[in-house]
C-alpha cells in the first residue's frame, strides 16, 4: 500500500522557458526582448509573491519590484543557467524581507486586509460561489501564514509551482535534505491546523 | 528473526522513513513491509491519512488571480526609469572623474614649470591619490553594475600616464628644463 502520490501541483505551467539568445538581447536593453521577457514571467512571479504575502496589492507591488531587480540587474545573470530559478530567488529574497518588515511594524490583524476580499467583491455574477472560493482562500491564508516565511516558500514552490528539489534548492539555497524536512514538518503544521479548524468551525 | 541494525531511514516512525514514504522511494521490498505495517499500527494509518488531507487541501486551492491589464506596461515602464537613471548617474561619475583629472592634470603641470621639486612633490602625490581613488572607484563599480565605462579607463589610464613621476609630463619637464640649461650653458 503506498500513500496518494505527493505532488499535485496546481496551474501546469505549459509555457517555454525563455532561451539564452533572448535573454542576451534583453541583457542589451532591447526594449521588446525586456517587455517579452515580464509578459513571459510576471504571473508565475506574482502567485509566489501572493502565497508569500496572502495579500493581492502587496504581492504586486512585490512583483513588480523583483522584476525590476532582474532586469535592471540582468547585466550580474548568468545567461546559460536556467532564468527561472533566478527570478524567483529575487522575488523570494523580497517577500521574505516584506514579512520581516511587517513584523517589525506589528500589526494586530495578522490575518491580512480586506483589501483582497475588495478586489473580488461585486465583480462576480456568482456571489454564493465567490464567498466560498473567499473562504477557501482564506482558509490557505490562515495557514500559511502559520508557517514561517522560509516553510511557506518551499510548500509554495513545491505545490503550486511544481518545482522539482533541486530548483527549490536554486531559489531558497537550502540544501536537499533540508527542503524535504521542512515541507514535511510544515505538511504535519498543516495537518494539524486542518484539525483544529474543523473542531472550532 | 533477529532484529537488523537500521538506518535512520529504514526506521519506520522515523522523519526519514515518511519523507521516503511520501515521495515514493521505498523499494519494492520496503513497500511490502510498509504495507504490513499498516495493517497493524493505528498512529501510521492516521498520520497517512492525515497528510493525505494535506495534500488534497493544498491541491484544492483556487489559483492566484490574474494580474491586471496594465501590469507589464508599468513594470516595463518602471524598469526604463531606473535604467535611465543609471546611465545617468554613470555618466556623472565619468564627467567628474574627467574634470577631476583635467585639474589635476593642469595643476601638476604648472606646479612642475614653475619649480622642479614642487612639481615632483605633487607628482609623487598626485600618483598615489590618482591611483588610489580611481581604483576604488572602479572597484566599486565593477562590484555594483558589473561594466567598466570605456572612458573612465581611459581617462584613468591618460592621467596616470601623465601625471606619474616616470610619466610623460616629467620627461616633458626632464627635457625642457635641460634643453633650457644647454641654452643658458652655451649663452
Amino acid at each position: 500500500m503506498k500513500g496518494l502520490p505527493v505532488r499535485m501541483s496546481v496551474g501546469e505551467d505549459g509555457q517555454e522557458a525563455i532561451e539564452g539568445d533572448f535573454l542576451r538581447l534583453a541583457q542589451r536593453g532591447d526594449a521588446a526582448s525586456i517587455t517579452k521577457l515580464v509578459e513571459t514571467y510576471q504571473q508565475k512571479v506574482f502567485n509566489v509573491c501572493y502565497r508569500m504575502l496572502g495579500e493581492v496589492t502587496e504581492a504586486e507591488d512585490a512583483a513588480q519590484e523583483a522584476l525590476v531587480k532582474a532586469v535592471t540587474n540582468l547585466h550580474s545573470y548568468d545567461v546559460e543557467r536556467p532564468f527561472k530559478p533566478w527570478i524567483l530567488r529575487i522575488a523570494s529574497n523580497g517577500c521574505i524581507d516584506r514579512i520581516r518588515r511587517r513584523k517589525d511594524a506589528l500589526s494586530l490583524d495578522g490575518m491580512g486586509e480586506d483589501g483582497a476580499w475588495e478586489w473580488q467583491a461585486g465583480n462576480s455574477p456568482n456571489p454564493e460561489r465567490e464567498y466560498l472560493r473567499n473562504e477557501r482562500h482564506a482558509a490557505v491564508r490562515a495557514v500559511l501564514e502559520d508557517l514561517s516565511p522560509a516553510d511557506r516558500m518551499v510548500v509554495t514552490l513545491f505545490y503550486w509551482e511544481g518545482m522539482p528539489y533541486i530548483e527549490i534548492e536554486e531559489v531558497t539555497g537550502l540544501t536537499v535534505s533540508a527542503i524535504k524536512s521542512r515541507l514535511f514538518r510544515a505538511r504535519r503544521t498543516i495537518a494539524e491546523l486542518l484539525v483544529q479548524e474543523e473542531t472550532y468551525a | 528473526m533477529p532484529e537488523k541494525l537500521k538506518m535512520p531511514s529504514q526506521e519506520l516512525h522515523s522523519e526519514a522513513w515518511w519523507i521516503r514514504v511520501l515521495d515514493d522511494e521505498l523499494t519494492p521490498d520496503e513497500e511490502v513491509r510498509w504495507g504490513a505495517h499498516l495493517l497493524q499500527c493505528e498512529s501510521c494509518r492516521q498520520e497517512l491519512a492525515a497528510l493525505t488531507r494535506v495534500d488534497l487541501f493544498l491541491s484544492q486551492v483556487p489559483a492566484p488571480p490574474a494580474l491586471p491589464a496594465g501590469f507589464t506596461d508599468a513594470t516595463v515602464q518602471l524598469i526604463a526609469r531606473r535604467q535611465r537613471w543609471r546611465r545617468m548617474l554613470s555618466f556623472l561619475a565619468g564627467s567628474l572623474v574627467i574634470a577631476l583629472t583635467s585639474l589635476l592634470v593642469v595643476g601638476v603641470a604648472r606646479s612642475t614649470l614653475s619649480s622642479f621639486e614642487l612639481g615632483v612633490g605633487v607628482m609623487f602625490f598626485a600618483r598615489d591619490t590618482l591611483f588610489h581613488s580611481l581604483v576604488q572607484t572602479m572597484l566599486a563599480l565593477l562590484v555594483r553594475w558589473r561594466t567598466i565605462l570605456p572612458y573612465m579607463v581611459g581617462t584613468a589610464l591618460v592621467a596616470y600616464a601623465l601625471v606619474v613621476p616616470d610619466g610623460l609630463l616629467m620627461t616633458f619637464a626632464v627635457v625642457w628644463l635641460s634643453s633650457r640649461r644647454r641654452a643658458r650653458g652655451m649663452a
